[in-house]
């Protein structure tokens, strides 16, 4: 039987703004106390700052929207929770209440007014063991020494009806594997797939990642705030995370009772595709359930045919149907959670990227056009895929004195995902002729205890245990991969130090997977069982140092390594979208790497610059290469793939600025420049992004009118270069030549009473230029999208 | 509160293990067909006992093991016209499934191509109901194959169009080489051409003409 742990963790606060004597525009004080709530006791230590509302609606606009240069006052409570900013200008601010162990509270205030708030905040599952790092909280919280960036605000609305890969490709350092317009994986530093841990409110996302066409399984609405980590080691949520780690953390759940809401329509004109999403949260506040509170979140989603500048890519179209349900409950320092998602979704493949063979495949490549027929239409044709994800999670939260705690998660999840190939089988058993040619069922459980000490003096640590399970059914009519089970088991510590403007944090994880896998020999129809096991630990430790005001650094080492993934050591099969007969090779050991990274930021009022330089060091690293040796089926010859492991070298630097000209006119520029070097032959590494730069202009002003406010409109190029660090002979097709495309918004939002509408208007590559990404794999075939308008709407209740 | 987090421990982890029961071998998969045979069946217009037949085979038609080509020879008459039958077989069952009768059943989506080699430049020409797989190189000097290829059976399609189950060879003088034979899957879009669609098989064949 297992019993539950409920834990609450809530505090209290009261602030008061009081007027000045005179009303002076600058001489209001703003006072309160920040308690805990379950046991009266002040807080001490609470960051509570306030930033210019109005500043963060212009910079939303920027595309550093993720590090917002803020006015800003700050200030820590005393040891009797008691805190006091003094000289405040008249104005609606932003005010946050920060303490490590509970989450982040922010709501709006407007100077001068007399108030009197309740607030409970509450835990954060992340806190003191998944860094994060963001520009408002960055300008006062000095906890974290690794690199990260958010999405959030509108710059996230300006991504709304994206998948998830796309909406993260305008960060800085980041980049998307694409297959066609609607398959994209996010690619952080170079690296992709199973070297991207994601994690979805908290657990970690597991598919059937290792596929390039295989796009993570996610709805990004169920978010509102997707932070990536760029860098190895997750301490906390274990292995495989070498090339970084992508949080998407849902909203706090309502801590007042009422029921609030959000809708969003997204239309876009390229591939005529509509979106749906809307979110629905209350707490009954009365009764026996008064302190549940609870949330409903789905989304809709269809297009037909995107297109390029030229013509239609035939058979992209898609269907999605997501929802989401979570519920938590808190009493007397137990807090509960319940959070359930299912998402599902048919996607359907460019009809010209279909061959059959090698031969075929060179005649796609020589085509100036495709042949596939120039309409649109919504259906969606062989070969398409369909996927199905879904995730429960409970987790128990108990809360004790201060900030120490003890959090029992628990999850599980099924990923099935079915791909139907262009033809179907020759056979004429209905059953068979349904049935789609390759069909994966992953379920996986997974655990953990997590207890988080406040040891004082600055000192706190986490420890924590965890166990998974996973079992991967395969059925397909073509072999492609074998089934196999495993069960994992870990432990780590993390131990923070803070004193001043020194945060010093190290971190150690060991972990044990147990592995074993099932072949079916189909001639001797008998069953091979081969059995792994994997002994690794995963390190961190890292320093912040806040130079003065506006300049910090931060610098972390970390190692984290990776057990090769299903496929590396066992695909054998043709992969039709490639044209490629892929084998793995079983006796491919761990990837290990050391990964050193350095961010520098500088911020002030009219000035913001983030150099994040990162040397990523590899060993063991894993990919497909060309063996030179065709191999011959019915079909044709293909060029088979081998899996092959060598020692590799990443390292580059992302660079961002924003230099805000005027008081509403801003100019930034972003740089994402990545290097990767095979040590063991001596030259570069294949499908590495090419240099990228983004640079653009900003206008922004704090209303027009009575109501409309946040007006913003912006400019923006994209130049990407052309890919020239590539070994010879190592790809179909030479790189694309670079390419150069221009991008616009417009935007603002209009508030009434407690409702608000966004508003925002895009237009991608509006000049229409043809042109074709390195990362794209159906830049073999075609060209990328062409012109896109995109109206958004989000209305906040 | 030890005892709390040590009975929490156990049971959850007990819980874990004592899930996924799932069976750890694959159900069994319903019978797929699959190509594993191509036979070319000849027959002399002018002398009916005169058959020769040859065989392409791989039995393992997903893993890279080598095809058995020791069969796939066929030996013709020179100066003579042969009525020939491409047929397709599934050797993995027992009876061996007979894929020709389903390539009949969707015949306007596929079509089947003919490529004597070595040829003469002026012989690779390609188009609308020509055999000949484009791309393919002239012999820069004879001696050439000298076999010509035409298809005799026409789908539903309208206008009808080819299809090359049944087709017409034609021999001249004695010479060998090879013939490429490919079975192209045209979905909606075929067209007489080589282009759209995909191959589902290319397999070769050594031709002696004597």
């Amino acid at each position: 039987m297992v019993r539950f742990i409920q834990a609450t963790v809530s505090f209290y606060a009261l602030i008061m703004a009081s007027t000045a004597g005179y009303a002076q525009k600058c001489a209001y004080t703003i006072s309160g106390h920040v308690l805990d709530r379950l046991y009266k006791q002040p807080l001490s230590e609470v960051l509570v700052y306030i930033a210019d509302d109005t500043a963060r609606a212009g910079m939303d606009t920027g595309l550093l929207a993720h590090r917002h240069i803020l006015a800003y006052q700050g200030t820590r409570t005393d040891t009797s929770g008691y805190f006091s900013l003094g000289e405040v200008c008249a104005g609606r601010y932003i005010i946050s209440y920060e303490a490590p162990g509970y989450k982040t509270v922010s709501f709006v205030i407007d100077i001068p007014g007399n108030k009197s708030l309740d607030i409970s905040l509450s835990a954060d599952s992340h806190a003191l063991n998944e860094i994060i790092v963001n520009g408002q909280k960055e300008l006062v919280k000095d906890l974290h020494t690794v690199t990260a960036i958010e999405l959030k605000g509108t710059a996230l609305l300006e991504t709304r009806g994206q998948s998830l890969g796309e909406s993260l490709k305008s960060l800085p350092g980041l980049n998307s594997i694409q297959t066609g317009p609607s398959l994209s994986k996010p690619v952080i530093h170079g690296l992709h797939s199973n070297r991207v841990l994601i994690l979805n409110n908290g657990v970690r996302q597991e598919g059937q990642q290792w596929g390039s066409e295989h796009a993570p399984e996610i709805d990004p609405f169920v978010s509102e705030d997707i932070t990536v980590i760029k860098g190895a080691a997750s301490i906390r949520y274990g292995s495989d995370a070498i090339a970084g780690v992508v949080l998407l953390d849902p909203p706090a759940m309502l801590q007042i009772p009422g029921l609030r809401g959000d809708v969003y329509l997204v239309g876009a004109s390229n591939g005529r595709m509509g979106t749906f999403s809307a979110d629905l949260e209350g707490m009954i506040g009365k009764g026996f359930l008064s302190r549940l509170t609870w949330r409903v979140q789905g989304t809709l989603k269809g297009a037909g045919n995107f297109s390029t500048a030229d013509y239609y890519l035939v058979n992209t179209g898609m269907q999605e149907k997501d929802f989401s349900v979570s519920a938590a409950y808190k009493v007397k320092g137990w807090e509960s959670n319940l959070f359930f998602s299912s998402y599902s979704t048919k996607i359907g493949i460019y009809a010209g990227s279909h061959v059959g063979n090698i031969n075929d495949l060179y005649a796609a490549f020589t085509r100036a056009r495709p042949l596939t027929p120039d309409s649109f239409y919504y259906r969606i044709d062989r070969s398409y895929q369909t996927v199905n994800h879904n995730i429960l999670k409970i987790s128990e939260i108990k809360q004790f004195e201060g900030t120490s705690r003890i959090e029992a998660n628990f999850s599980y999840q099924a990923d099935l995902r079915n791909e139907y190939d262009i033809d179907r089988p020759y056979s004429t058993n209905p059953a068979v002729l349904n049935a789609p040619q390759i069909s994966f069922r992953l379920n996986t459980i997974m655990a953990d205890f997590i207890y988080v000490k406040d040891q004082g003096q600055g000192f706190s640590s986490s420890l924590g245990v965890v166990g998974s399970t996973q079992g991967n059914r395969y059925q397909g009519l073509r072999y492609l991969i074998p089934n196999f089970r495993n069960y994992g088991g870990g432990a780590f510590a993390i131990e923070k130090w803070q004193r001043d403007r020194l945060v010093l944090e190290s971190g150690l994880r060991y972990d044990y997977k147990w592995f074993q896998v099932y072949r079916e020999d189909l001639s001797a129809l008998k069953i091979f069982t081969s059995t792994y096991y994997y002994k690794n630990p995963t390190a961190t430790i890292g320093a912040t140092y806040r130079f003065n005001p506006s300049f910090h650094a931060n610098i972390n080492f970390g190692t984290a390594w990776r057990a090769p993934s299903i496929n590396e050591l066992f695909i054998e099969g043709i992969h039709l979208s490639a044209a490629s007969y892929e084998i793995g090779d079983s006796s491919l050991r761990s990837e290990r790497s050391y990964n050193t990274s350095l961010s520098l930021n500088y911020h002030t009022r009219l000035f913001d610059v983030i150099a994040d330089l990162y040397d990523n060091e590899i060993n063991h690293f894993i990919f497909a290469s060309p063996t030179l040796q065709p191999v011959t089926l019915i079909t044709g010859t293909y060029p088979s793939f081998k899996y092959v492991q060598t020692d590799a070298s990443l390292h580059g630097i992302d660079l961002s600025g924003q230099l805000n000209v005027l008081r509403s006119v801003s100019i930034y520029s972003k740089s994402s420049i990545v290097r990767g070097w095979n040590k063991n032959i001596d030259d570069w590494l294949i499908f590495m992004p090419a240099d990228r730069f983004q640079n653009g202009v900003s206008l922004h002003a704090d209303s027009i009118g009575k109501h409309i406010k946040a007006p913003h409109i912006s400019f923006e190029n994209l130049t990407v270069l052309r890919q020239t660090r590539v070994p010879p002979k190592s790809d179909y097709v030479a790189p694309p030549s670079g390419y150069s495309i221009f991008n616009a918004n417009i935007g603002c939002s209009i508030p009434h009473g407690k409702q608000a509408l966004s508003l925002d208007i895009g237009i991608q590559n509006f000049t229409n230029v043809a042109y074709r990404d390195y990362l794209n794999r159906f830049r073999y075939y075609a060209d990328d999208l062409g012109v896109n308008f995109i109206i958004r709407a989000k209305f906040s209740f | 509160m030890k005892k709390t987090i040590l009975i929490i421990s156990v049971g959850l982890f007990s819980f874990l293990w004592s899930c996924n029961k799932e069976k750890s071998i694959s159900a069994p998969v319903p019978d797929n067909e699959f190509l594993t045979t191509i036979m070319l069946v000849a027959v002399n217009e002018a002398n009916p006992a005169d058959v020769d037949t040859a065989t392409w085979v791989d039995l393992t038609p997903d893993d890279p093991n080598p095809p058995d080509t020791s069969k796939a020879v066929l030996h013709l008459h020179s100066n003579s016209v042969y009525d020939v039958q491409v047929i397709f077989l599934d050797q993995t069952q027992t009876p061996a499934g007979d894929i020709t009768a389903e390539l009949k059943e969707r015949q306007n989506y596929h079509l089947l191509f003919f490529q004597p080699t070595p040829i003469a430049a002026a012989d690779t020409v390609s188009g609308i109901d020509y055999t000949a797989i484009p791309g393919t190189a002239p012999a820069l000097a004879g001696p050439y194959l000298n076999l010509k290829v035409a298809r005799t059976d026409k789908d539903s399609n309208v206008p009808p169009q080819s299809i090359g189950l049944s087709d017409k060879f034609t021999t001249g003088a004695i010479s060998s080489g090879h013939l490429e034979v490919v079975l192209r899957h045209q979905p909606n879009a075929k067209n007489g051409t080589y282009a759209p669609g995909s191959t589902d098989a290319d397999v070769s064949y050594r031709v002696n003409i004597n």
